[in-house]
């Protein structure tokens, strides 16, 4: 079985439990997470990414408030059978209004179009 | 003839410390040998590409050159040496040193773990949910259980009982790291991380079994050797003295038997 993985910057402005759910979220959309898997314990995912286990709890508990996952205590926590998967449309309109939103906030600290441009192509 | 005036229990003695003096030297000499995780995978590359063999390759080594625990083997062995001197007192059962440098051999492998942990600020976590019973089976777990009853039991004979404590003890401590070995985060550079995450777990269940067979080892020398020591041994005695080496050979088989098994990589 191929297996998702998740990383958190501590360099990036986005808080830790932030990044685990947004990434955790993306898993489920792109499939790689299908619903009723079992998500790693709190305590083993905090170990493997050496970060405080409140910081993964408190990633699950967003993501059950929200109806991505569900608790169910000691045995653990899995993908919710109806996760609120974005439509095709929505997830394009959240990918487009990341990037601009990204774009918009290099152009503040001074790049210009061009250069953005060759890095995305670069880094692409 | 030449051994003719020298005691069962002299021989046991002089053989336990040589044999513990020659391990500290390899140990020493080589400090790789005992706890490099290259030798966990002589079976892994059959039914690989190029590409596969030479990605698991980067892998291994980057993993190795993380671990750099090279200093304490190298302590490790100086301790087995002093151990096997330590053997050649007559006041000490003979079991105990070679229990203590099977210590000193889990203390080297504990921190080969401890500075792979300390090798990374960015780390990557598989979503995958895992349990310390695949890295330690419950069959070497309750193999481990039977051979420490069996020693256990030894301890009802006042002149094994300070002997059969320690290899007791020394059991407990052992199985006890490699319980935290099998429980111990999956640390993945990011690198190749699906690569990564294979030899993870290959290396956790390799250390976590051979310590356990480690642990049983001490139990089956000290059994055996006490065992010839006594005129007239019960038929439970004979019974425990089967458990401690039925035990030994479960676990071994059970960390051995990966080393020759190919390793699945997308």
């Amino acid at each position: 079985m191929s297996a998702s993985y998740l990383v958190v910057d501590e360099s990036s402005e986005t808080p830790p439990y932030r990044q685990i759910a947004e990434q955790i979220r993306a898993a489920i959309e792109r499939r790689d997470l299908m619903p009723n898997a079992t998500l790693p314990t709190v305590r083993q995912l905090a170990g493997d990414l050496g970060i405080a286990p409140n910081t993964v709890a408190r990633a699950y508990t967003e993501m059950q408030n929200e109806g991505w996952l569900v608790g169910e205590g000691r045995r653990g926590t899995r993908v919710a059978e109806n996760a609120p998967l974005a439509s095709g449309r929505e997830r394009a309109r959240g990918l487009r209004e990341a990037v601009v939103g990204f774009v918009e906030g290099l152009q503040h600290r001074g790049f210009s179009v061009q250069e953005i441009s060759r890095a995305f192509q670069q880094a692409l | 003839m030449m051994f003719a005036h020298v005691t069962h229990d002299q021989l046991a003695r002089d053989v336990t410390a040589a044999a513990l003096a020659a391990l500290g030297i390899v140990q020493l000499l080589s400090p790789g040998c005992f706890e490099s995780i290259r030798m966990y995978f002589r079976g892994a590359w059959a039914g690989l590409s190029n590409e596969q063999s030479e990605r698991l390759k980067s892998v291994i080594e980057a993993r190795t050159r993380a671990e750099g625990a090279r200093g304490s083997a190298r302590h490790a062995g100086l301790f087995t040496i002093a151990m096997g001197l330590f053997g050649l007192w007559p006041a000490i059962p003979y079991v105990m040193p070679y229990a203590a440098s099977c210590l000193g051999m889990a203390y080297a492998t504990w921190m080969a773990y401890r500075q792979f942990r300390r090798a990374t600020e960015l780390r990557f976590a598989p979503l995958v949910r895992r349990t310390p019973l695949e890295a330690l089976p419950p069959v070497a777990i309750v193999s481990a259980a039977l051979c420490l009853i069996g020693t256990a039991a030894f301890a009802s004979i006042p002149q094994f009982r300070i002997a059969a404590a320690v290899v007791v003890v020394s059991m407990i401590v052992l199985v006890a790291i490699a319980w935290r070995i099998a429980v111990a985060p999956a640390v993945l550079f990011g690198t190749d991380p699906q690569v990564e995450y294979a030899v993870d777990k290959r290396v956790r269940f390799c250390r976590a079994t051979g310590l356990v067979a480690l642990a049983c080892a001490p139990p089956t020398v000290f059994a055996l050797l006490a065992w010839a020591q006594l005129p007239s041994p019960s038929g439970l005695l004979w019974l425990m003295m089967l458990l401690v080496i039925a035990g030994f050979i479960a676990t071994r088989v059970v960390s051995l038997n990966p080393l020759r098994e190919g390793i699945a990589l997308a």
